[in-house]
């Protein structure tokens, strides 16, 4: 089958609902649920190849339920989820061949075993064996900067050199598809940037498709040229990020004005203009949040434009925008946030 | 298939040489029943019952029996449950592998061990004065095979609830009672009554033991029981039907554990 053409990861109406055990069940194995959970509903998404991707939401989002399904570790109640050309939601070595699985914690390493031991194990298990894995081991440890830490116990790395081990083993049978699971969760700030780096490094230079979730927003900035954003289930967001913040484009604009006089004037008519809101004002300063396009607000001032001393504009952080898209979507949905 | 279980048994020998302490101490541990029997024997120096031999002999087959068969009983649970408590259970059904094929290798490098260590019982049961018959050895050699597929058809049971119920591991916490109790382990199990036997009967390890005795014990050959030959074939017929089976229950285990979401939780 060729899959060059499929885009990286398409998913469909995708649905999972976790049930708890049946009564009768209880006393042998019981489910931590009383109530069916919906934890992903009617979610669509697609990727394609050479783009990262990042899964962005609050906790319960359904960041983890969506990244099982997709290495095939879980099945979905509806729906579809395609992994370059191959179906997810049967369980099958095929998907994850083509899938490179890092889980957030550094437990899935063997800690008391060295670098080259935990990859030649994972190697191995992909079918790959003497010079082509001693060559494989080689350039994955390289690639993500423990290229002379092959003899180095798991339990003598930092936290970022495990994660970077981690990211090592995703790589090592030369998947077309990453998926990371919150890569950073145990990581230190400095670790952080550099497993980033490490991660749009080999994503440009290997052509990956990576999908990452994550909680930092500082993340989502640094790697996500796409965000999906998912909240109780749905996905609010899927494209890129410009698009996310357009949703919500305000812009902090704050204006000096030569004197008190012209900047309470300013204010005054700033306060009765369309989508826009004074938010601070002193002497001779007015600040506004506004989605208005700058010339609009320029004329609303009239007059006053030439008391001008100088403008300065800030973009809304993305925390913010984050935060407001979700508590609108509760608002939709009639929830508390 | 061949480079999946080498990964596994090398994966499995470099963590317990990882802990050297705990090796050794195992190891010793596991001797301990030797001396314990070998004492016992002097006692008993007379049995009142048929034993083939001397009653040292007689036990250490059972011992060793078991500690061999408890590798396919207890196996796969043990594994599964060290790596989901350590984490790695998720990670390994991420790799390329048909997750069928996990009772083969999980459990590899604890067989191989186990094997080694009957051999050292074995060797040192004879510097202690027992006697083996070398003409039996082959046949008891399949015998154990066949045995140990057979305890393994039950291993990947349990191992199938203790994925989903967690620590819980009840089938073999009764069986090994069952085993212990029933098998004929320390004692022939004629000794028990008549309606007990039944149990006995019942229990893959009683077939092994008794066929193991008549193999390798020097009076062993008239001690009551089923022949090596039937045991064989028992086995045979038993394994071809039990084993396809419990790969199969627990295939399907691991698949309602995807639906539910029980497999990485512990």
């Amino acid at each position: 089958m060729s899959v060059a053409a499929a885009p990286a990861v398409e998913v469909r109406g995708l649905t999972k609902v976790y049930l708890p055990s049946p009564p009768w069940m209880r006393f042998f194995l019981r489910t931590q649920i009383r109530e069916p959970v919906r934890a992903l509903d009617e979610v669509s998404i697609r990727f394609d190849g050479g783009q990262i991707c990042a899964v962005a939401g609050p906790n319960g989002a359904g960041k983890t339920t969506l990244f099982k399904i997709l290495t095939g570790l879980l099945a979905p109640t509806e729906g579809s989820a395609v992994v370059v050309g191959i179906d997810a939601t049967r369980e099958s070595p095929q998907l994850r061949r083509v899938v490179g699985f890092m889980a957030g914690d550094d437990r899935s390493l063997w800690l008391r075993l060295t670098c080259q031991q935990n990859l030649e194990f994972r190697g191995r298990l992909q079918g790959l064996r003497g010079a082509v894995l001693t060559a494989r081991i080689d350039d994955v440890l390289d690639a993500v900067g423990l290229g002379d830490m092959h003899d180095r116990v798991g339990f003598a790395l930092s936290s970022g050199m495990r994660a970077r081990l981690q990211l090592a083993c995703a790589l090592l049978h030369e998947p077309p598809v990453l998926i990371l699971d919150e890569p950073t969760a145990t990581i230190d700030p400095v670790g952080s940037f550099e497993l980033l780096q490490k991660i749009r490094q080999v994503t440009v230079e290997r052509k990956l498709a990576v999908l990452f979730s994550t909680h930092r927003v500082d993340e989502i900035e640094a790697l996500g040229e796409n965000v999906v954003l998912l909240h109780r289930g749905h996905v609010v967001h899927a494209g890129p990020l410009d698009r996310l913040r357009g949703k919500l484009e305000r812009q902090v604009v704050t204006i000096d004005f030569v004197s008190a006089e012209a900047a309470r004037a300013a204010a005054d008519r700033l306060a009765n203009a369309e989508a826009t809101e004074v938010v601070e004002r002193s002497a001779y300063a007015v600040t506004v949040a506004t989605s208005a396009r700058l010339g609009d607000l320029l004329d609303r001032l009239g007059e006053a434009t030439s008391s001008i001393r100088s403008l300065s504009e800030q973009r809304v952080p993305l925390r913010e925008v984050l935060a407001e898209v979700l508590a609108e979507k509760d608002t939709e949905h009639g929830l508390d946030a | 298939m061949g480079e999946v279980s080498a990964a596994f048994i090398k994966i499995g020998y470099l963590t317990t040489m990882s802990y050297p302490l705990s090796f050794v101490v195992d190891q010793i541990a596991t001797l301990t029943p030797i001396f314990t029997y070998y004492f016992v024997a002097k006692v008993v120096e007379t049995p009142s019952v048929d034993v083939g031999g001397d009653y040292f002999t007689f036990v250490i087959i059972g011992v060793i029996t078991t500690r061999l068969l408890a590798g396919g009983l207890r196996g796969l649970g043990d594994e599964l449950e060290l790596a989901v408590s350590e984490g790695r259970f998720e990670s390994l059904l991420a790799q390329p592998v048909p997750w069928r094929t996990l009772p083969f290798g999980l459990v590899q490098w604890g067989f191989i061990w186990r094997a080694i260590n009957a051999a050292v019982i074995v060797v040192i049961a004879i510097g202690l004065g027992s006697e083996f018959l070398l003409s039996g050895v082959p046949a008891a050699l399949l015998i154990v095979l066949l045995g140990t597929f057979a305890t393994m058809a039950i291993g990947n049971l349990a191992a199938g609830v203790k994925l989903l119920a967690k620590r819980t591991d009840p089938i073999i916490a009764f069986y090994q009672i069952a085993v212990f109790i029933f098998a004929g382990v320390a004692y022939p199990i004629t000794l028990l009554p008549r309606a007990l036997q039944i149990i006995s009967y019942l229990i893959p390890e009683t077939y092994v033991i008794a066929a193991l005795r008549k193999l390798l014990l020097p009076g062993g050959a008239d001690l009551p029981g089923p022949s090596a030959p039937s045991v064989i074939l028992g086995l045979l017929l038993f394994n071809a039907i039990a084993f396809p089976a419990s790969l199969w229950l627990f295939g399907r285990t691991l698949e309602y554990g995807r639906k539910t979401g029980l497999l990485g939780g512990y």
